[in-house]
């Protein structure tokens, strides 16, 4: 079990992560807990489209981020992913899945599912492939992997 | 007016800090005509222009122009509702109205029956501008003054006559390179002293987790 806030101190402090979209959802409610204004930015969105445009706007503009979202929905951003790739602005999508891996599609970016102490090592490969390819990447939170 | 009309002169309006963002290919081929530093194009929208240039608007202290058709905006209004929440007042909404999908044979869309236009921005919470007359009547020093003041979150109502310019060119534009000509536009130093280009993401705005 990931404890949250050493996920975001990695995540903003080490990895340099710092704007954040996204749409409520409750298997993510540890993270919103420990959201830290003093080292993040978070912006609750409307929808995940909305999200993950603020999220590559603000990747263009100089500044990482990721989009928090139920993975359920994921098939929504399936177009939207085909923006980041032929305009090449990387992003992670830091995701719950309550299901298995099969609940949603299989897209060729880096993906990773949390669920144990291993997360910095599993946070450093994804980041490092969707900044080298310029994709999104996938943090992928399995259920009861947060506290 | 046409719209490449409109799109040539508020082009002209625009000061070299400027951001503007386009969205559509018909919108971008009459944009690329006038090609600027800053100038960003997205041909397939994605229905992702609004909120990407909010994500571009709060991430800089440059004033940014997100130029867009009403039948695309209706796709996805609550990307306005967004920016209007967000209280971002680098961002201009650039809503240009000619009532039909010029590139689907003016196909009609629904815009025009709603029963009040500005009523639907102005009840987000945007300062609402209606230019047409402006444009309509040449009133382009006058227009100038008034864009270069603009404060957002604002929506700039254009009501156009429908046409499209059929000489001008397809556009060729390099997407990736596209995107980090405006990273380096953004984060470049800026001409005007009394800008600061990067904000700080201790922002107080777009509802933050404050």
């Amino acid at each position: 079990m990931v404890k949250a806030t050493e996920f975001w101190n990695y995540l903003c402090e080490e990895l340099d992560y710092r704007f954040f979209a996204g749409v409520a959802c409750p298997g993510l409610v540890p993270l919103y807990k420990k959201m830290n204004a003093d080292i993040m930015h978070y912006i609750p969105a409307a929808n995940e489209k909305i999200a993950l445009g603020l999220v590559s706007g603000a990747r263009i503009a100089g500044n990482k981020g990721a989009v928090l979202m139920d993975m359920r929905f994921i098939y929504d951003l399936t177009d939207s992913f085909k923006f980041n790739v032929d305009y090449s602005i990387p992003l992670l999508v830091i995701g719950y899945n309550s299901g298995g891996e099969d609940e949603f599609p299989s897209y060729d970016f880096p993906v990773a599912f949390i669920i144990g102490e291993s997360f910095k090592d599993d946070l450093n490969r994804v980041v490092s492939r969707s900044e080298d390819e310029k994709v999104p990447g996938l943090i992928v939170i399995e259920k009861g992997g947060l506290s | 007016m046409k719209r490449h009309n409109v799109v040539k002169h508020f082009i002209s309006f625009l000061t070299e800090n400027d951001v503007a963002i386009f969205s559509g290919s018909e919108l971008c081929k009459e944009a690329y005509a006038y090609d600027r530093p800053g100038n960003f194009y997205l041909e397939d929208t994605f229905g992702l222009a609004v909120s990407f240039a909010l994500g571009v608007a709060l991430c800089s202290d440059k004033k940014v122009f997100v130029f867009v058709g009403e039948g695309d905006l209706l796709r996805d209004l609550s990307s306005a509702a967004q920016a209007s929440a967000s209280s971002c007042k680098n961002l201009i909404l650039v809503v240009l109205d000619n009532g039909v999908y010029q590139g689907v044979s003016n196909q009609p869309n629904i815009f025009d029956r709603l029963v009040s236009k500005r009523g639907l921005f102005y009840d987000m919470g945007f300062l609402v501008q209606d230019y047409t007359k402006h444009f309509r009547d040449s009133k382009f020093k006058q227009l100038k003054n008034i864009i270069n003041r603009l404060k957002g979150p604002v929506v700039v109502l254009i009501e156009l006559s429908a046409g499209i310019n059929k000489k001008i060119e397809s556009l060729f534009v390099d997407k990736i390179e596209a995107g980090s000509n405006l990273t380096e536009f953004l984060t470049r130093a800026p001409k005007d002293d009394r800008i600061d280009n990067k904000k700080p993401l201790n922002l107080d705005q777009g509802g933050g987790i404050n």
